[in-house]
């Protein structure tokens, strides 16, 4: 290809380096902790020790007192300046606390706020915080949900009888309740040659981003106007909660984003965050917050799976599955709502179980039952990986019940018709399940895996293999929530031929600078390093969603692709003037706009912008159009969402859906009980890619927090509630040295629903991780017999596997020779 | 996650350091302990003694062929390049070379490691084992502490108020040079599970010293398992049952990477291939145990 | 409360001299006093290296050192890193290698790679994972940092 040839090539699908790594690689980057503005005062947040406790007197008075301190507070005296945390969804069978940023009269987690203070610098916040008391009444502290005492059948046995309850205002600690039937389940369960049931458990684990929550508010007292900085995923959603907590119109609250230290969706609600806010109110001054890590493992949005499935799938011998029925119960901490957002994830959960496969007769029940802990966050994967999870290890399980290959049963039964709606309402757009299959299979060379398993259990060791399909539901819109289904973009191309391009979506390490750059390059027909992508600024860019539900590449894509598209045709339409050619026969790239086939004839893009905005100008390069400027926004929605409950109850909240397939190796020491993930396959088709090693980052990314998740992260508590993991080096991040290399191929399978045929996509990685590591340590165990159906991984937990398994083995032998016996007399 | 005040000295010789430890003052050797402890006040001391000027604390030197000295405030990845360490008492540079990652290594020290009294510190396991002796000074005078007794219970070491390490003796010869460290953690980095330090016995009689981290309330020599090997060998079943003589003997260690009852399997399979290793013959080293 | 103490240090060139509270951390000092926020602060325990710097040469974790400590002494950050005309070759080498989701781990990578490349001027694959546990990347960009840091040393 010669160099011309390349201007030529369209941006989107090439590998091209981010723009946003200059900065982040020589330490410019601009996060929100590294802003402090002049005389700003630093924010210390008292917390509660207890996990369950009436507050029976806070008092500040001395801490008012200490060296430095300009403000503090209780949560009684604040409760005057704002209003609770307003619920980030209302949804029917949601129950919402009523709770304000600092508690006024009850904690229910340890680690939540009661008091804070601002002060001329943060050790002396610290310090003034020592100077607070604060008497509580400590209560009974819930710190599990009793699986045998759910009320699955609203007769009206409380969720969990004994326990206490945490919000005084609800009849029970039951905060979502989810029933969905389709499908003739009973007739269905009936009929089959064959019943798998299973009990998969998935423990506590959480986003925990390397860059804690950081605020820097700034209250002018004088314009009565407010501007945030915050890390934050929806910066307009914050706009929007802020000023309803502090009771300012929209218009005199501006939030500012700059970079986001990673979010997977812990980052999308205001909590903890107001607090500074508050101060700044207070005092008239700036005031900041950067959390430490202990607090964020004590009161981030720290809770995150922690559920149980018991289910049962009904088979036909061929392997045809006729039925599913599932009863998952969820631990959610103290709220999923109004604190964090993570209790939808259940009925995404529950939406998706059925997954790729054909399964017509569905029954799910969902309880979310509240605790003493942290409130339940969203985490990439936001329920998807709760119904891979589910799906993949009943697929394992009926395999062996049938003795069939577990890959064949699984082919009998995926998609392969496109578009398909599912039973429980989301329409599969299109898809490449079989296909995925079949290439992670080649990928991995199975056989030769197997015969290296052979040989290595023949030595001793003991290797294991696991494969498992994807599906990656993305772009999620939620109706009656903050996570709504619009994006927008505003695309202005510039007299000099350079673009700015205003986005509504929030990056937060996916790359959208870049990627947005080069959708826009290639509709305004120039390089994407003159287009300058912006983002986060309130006041400056349209209303748009942010990140959450890997929207990006559908919703805020289309939404910038649309705009731009707008503008490269009024570009078109004032160089035909120019070039006295018909707008259909030109074309626009590498900087220029030229006439198809004749080359000679051409224009720069610069030159024909400065025309159309000044020499002449607008009446004569653009004569008749309705706004005759290089400048267009747009709001895309996508006609796919449907919020109308059909005859079924059903809605359509995620448009799109990527394909996928994945496999790993590992091997476990049955002496240790430690795994070694030894190499992960993962094949994936989220349509047509924009940057592929963005989109590879993005996988391979996903797939290594949910190794860790599977693995060793964990979040603990002791009996009486106290947070045993509070630093990193108790809760364990995956590390270069225990991360194994994951090896991404695509599968190009365009989405027909969105303009350029993408798909949403991040959270794949996370979605078919959790059971594939299970899949294969199964497999590794198979001479012991273990079934393998909970989290996590860790060595304790294999070597009880284990021996379960022998014990059982034992007890059926002897059980055996007592028969034997029997039978001889 | 701020420390509270303290005053700050940074005395350039023993004899001062130890006048200002006997003043109260707290030692700060390479921080990667006491600093998060100050961070979170658990730790609040009047007085902080910076060590790291004294030069006199640092450094490792053989001048007697019987043993090796390591000064208090040798770091972790001097203890690991050293090639003296390396081909005398290789499970030590092993030991050191495991201690958490680059970064700590470039401050930790190998006193604060003892005197942090962890009981899966690295460098303390390999120490017990070695039969390292811990030369403790004061304003008044010195003493010499055996390692394996520097520990009186979890992070509380056995120096007295005033007292600073300066030194560890390591004898040479014994089996030093054929011994084996061993560890098992949730990760490759940080603090380990359980780990172990076998140092094979020298001639027929005596049998192999092995010391174990992470099994009970401290660091300890493991008696019982030496005892049962000499007379019974090298088995799992014979160290099974030592380990459980220690059980017996000791309260248990357990947090929430494992419970006592793990730990105990995790030393058995541990001491087990580290025995076999040892006996195998030297540097083997292994990444993966 | 603690009295104030000399500091006179050195950081990427520039000499500094104040006075400052013992209690001040390294990573305080550089972020808030001199308002070098290229290091970043993930864990304060240690555990992230994304507080990472050089302190004479050697990788440290700011987060676990007082600002008192480094009188006399000559830090290098991650601002310190890029030469006049650009770039260090290890940030090049991360942009090359796509090795940056968010970043926030990164400039903490850098210098720590920058520190094992001195140590080791070809380390292999497994001597890149070793040398790197003290750093974490929550956003799992550990196998093109691997990369990155390989095709600075050259590949063995
Ligand atoms: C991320 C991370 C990972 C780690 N991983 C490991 C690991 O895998 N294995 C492991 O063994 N350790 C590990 N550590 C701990 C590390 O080895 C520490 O260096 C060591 O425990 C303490 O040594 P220090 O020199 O830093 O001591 P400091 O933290 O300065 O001091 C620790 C304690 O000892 C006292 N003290 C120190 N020196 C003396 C002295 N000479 N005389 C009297 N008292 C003294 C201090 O007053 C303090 O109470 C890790 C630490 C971190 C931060
Ligand atoms: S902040 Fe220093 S290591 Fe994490
Ligand atoms: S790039 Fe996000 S933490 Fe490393």
């Amino acid at each position: 290809m010669t160099v011309d040839e390349m201007r030529q090539q369209p941006w989107v699908g090439r590998r091209i380096p981010r723009q946003e790594d200059n900065r982040l690689v020589t330490g410019t980057g601009r996060f929100a902790d590294d802003v402090t503005p002049q005389g700003a005062l630093h924010c210390a947040i008292l917390r509660s020790p207890h996990p369950h406790a009436r507050i029976v007197r806070v008092d500040v008075a001395r801490a008012r007192s200490m060296p430095g301190v300009v403000a503090a507070v209780s949560g009684a005296e604040a409760r005057e300046h704002w209003a609770p945390l307003p619920p980030n969804f209302a949804l029917p069978g949601i129950v919402a606390p009523r709770v304000y940023g600092l508690a006024v009269d009850k904690v229910v987690y340890e680690g939540e706020p009661v008091a804070a203070v601002a002060a001329t610098d943060r050790y002396l916040a610290e310090d003034a915080l020592e100077a607070i008391e604060v008497e509580y009444e400590v209560l009974e502290p819930v710190m599990d949900v009793d699986e045998g005492a759910v009320d699955w059948y609203g007769d009206g046995s409380p969720a969990s009888p004994a326990s206490p309850r945490l919000y005084d205002e609800w009849d029970d600690n039951v905060q979502v309740r989810y029933d969905f039937a389709y499908g003739d389940v009973e007739r269905s369960f009936g009929e089959a040659d064959a019943v798998v049931e299973a009990r998969v458990a998935v423990h506590r684990y959480a986003a925990v981003p390397l860059e804690p929550r950081a605020v820097v508010a700034e209250y002018d007292p004088d314009g009565r106007t407010l501007t945030v900085r915050v890390a934050t995923q929806v910066p307009h959603q914050m706009r929007t909660t802020y000023a309803r907590i502090f009771g300012l119109p929209e218009t005199s609250v501006r939030v500012l984003t700059g970079d986001v230290g990673g979010g997977y969706g812990s980052k999308g609600q205001a909590d903890g965050d107001v607090v500074p806010i508050l101060l700044s109110i207070l005092t008239g001054r700036p005031v900041k917050w950067a959390e430490t890590r202990e607090e964020w493992m004590l009161a981030g949005p720290v809770g995150s799976r922690g559920y149980v499935h018991h289910a049962e799938l009904a088979l036909r011998s061929d392997g045809t599955v006729l039925a599913l029925r599932d009863r998952l119960l969820a631990d959610v901490g103290c709220d999923g709502v109004v604190r964090a957002i993570g209790l939808a994830a259940l009925i995404v959960g529950a939406t998706y179980i059925p997954g790729p496969y054909r399964i017509d007769a569905y029954d799910v029940r969902v309880r979310g039952l509240v605790t003493n802990k942290p409130a339940y966050g969203a985490y990439r994967g936001y329920g998807k990986d709760i119904a891979n999870q589910l799906i993949e290890r009943l697929m394992d399980k009926a395999a062996a019940a049938l003795g069939m290959d577990p890959l064949e049963l699984r082919r009998r039964n995926l998609l392969t018709e496109f578009p398909h709606e599912i039973c429980t309402g989301p329409i599969i757009e299109s898809g490449s399940f079989v296909e995925c299959l079949d290439l992670v299979q080649e990928k991995m060379d199975l056989p030769a895996l197997r015969r290296e398993q052979e040989r290595a259990r023949a030595n001793g060791r003991f290797l294991g293999v696991g494969v498992v399909s994807t599906m990656e539901p993305s772009a999620g819109a939620i109706p009656m929530s903050v996570f709504s289904g619009f994006e927008s973009a505003t695309v202005r191309l510039h007299p000099d031929g350079t673009v700015t391009a205003l986005t509504g979506l929030q990056p937060i390490g996916q790359g959208v600078q870049t990627s947005y750059a080069q959708v826009v390059a290639d509709c305004v027909g120039v390089s994407p390093a003159d287009v300058r992508v912006r983002w986060g600024d309130t006041d400056a860019v349209p209303y748009g969603l942010g990140a959450y539900a890997s929207r990006g590449a559908t919703f805020g894509v289309a939404a910038a692709h649309q705009a731009a598209t707008e503008v490269g045709r009024k570009l078109l339409l004032a160089a035909s003037v120019a070039l006295e050619v018909t707008p259909d026969d030109l074309e626009l790239g590498g900087g220029t706009v030229r006439a198809k086939g004749s080359p000679g004839t051409a224009m720069d893009v610069a030159d024909v912008a400065q025309r159309t905005y000044f020499q002449p100008g607008p009446y004569a390069m653009l004569p008749g159009e309705k706004e005759p400027v290089l400048e267009a926004s747009a709001v895309y929605t996508n006609p796919e969402v449907n919020w109308l409950p059909d005859e079924h109850g059903r809605l359509r909240i995620y448009p799109t859906h990527g394909s996928g397939a994945m496999g790993c190796l590992v091997e476990v020491d049955v002496e240790t009980g430690g795994v070694d993930v030894r190499k992960v396959w993962y094949v994936h088709d989220s349509g047509r890619l924009i940057n592929p090693g963005i989109v590879e980052n993005q996988l391979i990314g996903s797939s290594v927090q949910a190794f860790g998740g599977t693995m060793f992260e964990q979040i603990v508590y002791d009996d009486a509630g106290t947070l045993l993991t509070r630093t990193l080096g108790d809760y364990q991040l995956p590390n270069a040295a225990s991360v194994p290399d994951i090896e991404v191929s695509h599968i190009e399978t365009p989405s027909p629903i969105t303009p350029l045929g993408t798909k949403g996509l991040g959270e794949g990685g996370h979605i078919g991780i959790g059971a594939v590591l299970l899949s294969a340590v199964e497999d590794a165990l198979r001479p012991f017999g273990a079934e393998v159906l909970e989290t996590p991984l860790t060595p304790p937990r294999i070597l009880q596997l284990i021996d379960r398994a022998r014990e059982s083995r034992a007890r059926e032998s002897r059980a055996q020779t007592a028969g034997a016996v029997r039978d001889d007399v | 996650m701020r420390p509270a005040s303290f005053e700050y000295v940074r005395p350039p010789s023993t004899a001062e350091a130890c006048r200002a430890l006997a003043d109260g003052g707290t030692a700060l050797a390479g921080g990667q302990s006491l600093l998060p402890l100050l961070k979170l006040r658990a730790v609040r001391p009047a007085l902080v003694v910076d060590l790291n000027r004294i030069t006199e604390l640092q450094g490792i030197g053989n001048g007697e062929a019987t043993e090796l000295a390591i000064g208090a405030m040798t770091r972790h990845q001097h203890v690991a390049d050293d090639p003296v360490v390396a081909s005398a008492v290789p499970l030590l540079a092993e030991a050191a070379r495991r201690t958490g990652d680059m970064q700590v290594r470039a401050r930790g020290t190998i006193g604060g490691n003892v005197c942090f009294a962890d009981p899966r510190a690295n460098m303390s396991t390999a120490l017990v084992a070695l039969g390292a002796v811990a030369v403790v000074e004061r304003t008044a005078g010195s003493r010499q502490v055996p390692v394996a007794e520097m520990f009186s219970d979890t992070r509380v070491s056995a120096l007295r108020p005033g007292e600073l390490l300066t030194r560890l003796h390591v004898p040479l010869g014994a089996g030093a040079d054929r011994g084996v460290y061993l560890e098992f953690a949730p990760q490759p980095n940080g603090v380990p599970i359980v780990n172990v330090a076998v140092v094979p016995g020298d001639g027929e009689l005596a049998g192999p010293r092995i010391a174990v981290g992470g099994l009970l309330r401290t660091t300890c020599r493991a008696t019982q398992v030496e005892k049962a090997v000499r007379l019974e060998g090298a088995t799992s079943a014979a160290i099974r049952r030592g380990i459980e003589g220690l059980l017996a003997d000791h309260e248990g260690y357990a947090d929430p990477r494992g419970d006592t009852a793990y730990r105990a399997r995790l030393a058995s399979v541990l001491i087990g291939r580290g025995l076999e290793r040892a006996a195998r013959g030297p540097r083997t080293t292994e990444r993966e145990v | 409360m603690g009295g104030l103490v000399p500091l006179d240090t050195e950081v990427n060139g520039e000499r500094h001299r104040r006075e400052v509270e013992p209690r001040l951390l390294l990573v305080d000092f550089l972020r808030e006093y001199l308002r070098l926020t290229g290091t970043h602060s993930g864990c304060d325990d240690g555990l992230c290296g994304a507080c990472t710097v050089l302190v004479d040469g050697e990788p440290v974790k700011s987060c676990l050192m007082l600002a008192a400590q480094v009188d006399g002494a000559r830090i290098t950050t991650v601002e310190g890193l890029r030469a006049e005309d650009g770039p260090h070759p290890v940030q090049q080498a991360f942009v090359d290698a796509e090795a940056v989701q968010c970043g926030y781990c990164t400039p903490g990578f850098v210098v720590a790679a920058t520190a094992l490349l001195a140590r080791d001027a070809a380390p292999t694959d497994d001597g890149v994972r070793e040398g790197l546990v003290g750093n974490l990347c929550r956003c799992g960009c550990y196998q093109n940092i691997r990369k990155a840091v390989r095709s600075v040393g050259g590949s063995r």
